[in-house]
């Protein structure tokens, strides 16, 4: 009787030991790809804020009669931002699954001095 | 001995789960927290494209609040649908001296998210816009 109490309890201390032991290690993994991922973020916080810390040091400096172009010299000088027609376009972090995304417009920014409409805005600009 | 054993294997099954709901917590915390971002650049890149059209065609409107629109002289109707952003609506428009606080509602659930639209005006002219300014969510008491 005391053999057999002694062998399963070993049994379910060894069960128990080898179950906690394998839910542990994924937990710990599972914490250090959530460190992980939480650094991604803050890091791509940090680029999206940069950039439109700089896009916003042109603000109210006419670059271009066209937004495009205005669009266009911008995309140029601040990469990764690129120009999409008249607007500017960020996206990071797309490689590490955190994708942020944002439009700029020039226009908005006051860069840019033309009253022509985008494709598919209804212009009026010339009762303006 | 066995009774022993019993319980420490239950202490380790519960250590062991409640490391494993913190790790699952924290994963959540993280998609939450991009989730947040995601919307927030969405409502910023909404607010850009109304800021854009509104100083491409509708300068005048910068001057006025959003229920003044329709009766604007320099506007119509047709040409103020165009106006609607992308990916949100537009809430309320209210300008004040040198800006307007612009109040948008992204597309799903959630909280508005106010946006300043700093212009600069001469003496006679138009508004001309300068910048977009953040300036947080809006309706959270609610």
């Amino acid at each position: 009787m005391k053999l057999l109490e002694v062998i399963l309890a070993s049994v379910v201390f060894s069960l128990a030991s080898s179950v906690s032991l394998q839910v542990w290690s994924s937990g710990a993994r599972w914490t250090l790809q959530a460190e992980e991922q939480r650094q991604q973020l803050m890091a791509l916080d940090a680029e999206v804020l940069g950039l439109q810390a700089r896009l916003h040091q042109y603000r109210g400096q006419l670059l271009a009669q066209n937004c495009a172009t205005a669009a266009s010299w911008l995309a140029a000088a601040l990469p990764p931002l690129q120009a999409d027609g008249a607007l500017l376009h960020l996206q990071v972090g797309a490689a590490a699954g955190a994708s942020r995304e944002r439009w700029y417009d020039p226009a908005a920014l006051g860069v840019c001095a033309t009253e022509e409409a985008l494709p598919g805005e209804e212009s009026d600009a010339a009762t303006l | 001995m066995l009774p022993l054993a019993l319980a420490v294997a239950l202490l380790m099954a519960l250590s062991s789960l409640s490391f494993q709901a913190l790790a699952l917590q924290q994963r959540r915390q993280l998609a939450l927290l991009l989730h947040q971002r995601q919307r927030e650049d969405q409502a910023l890149s909404a607010a850009q494209r109304l800021a854009g059209r509104l100083q491409r065609q509708h300068r005048c409107l910068l001057a006025l609040a959003d229920h003044h629109w329709p009766t604007a002289p320099c506007s119509d109707l047709a040409s103020l649908e165009a106006l609607s952003p992308e990916g949100a609506s537009l809430l309320a428009y209210q300008p004040g001296d040198g800006r307007g606080e612009l109040l948008l509602q992204p597309a799903g659930a959630g909280p508005a998210v106010a946006f300043a639209l700093h212009w600069h005006q001469q003496e006679g002219g138009e508004p001309q816009l300068q910048r977009v300014q953040e300036l947080g969510l809006r309706g959270l008491e609610g």
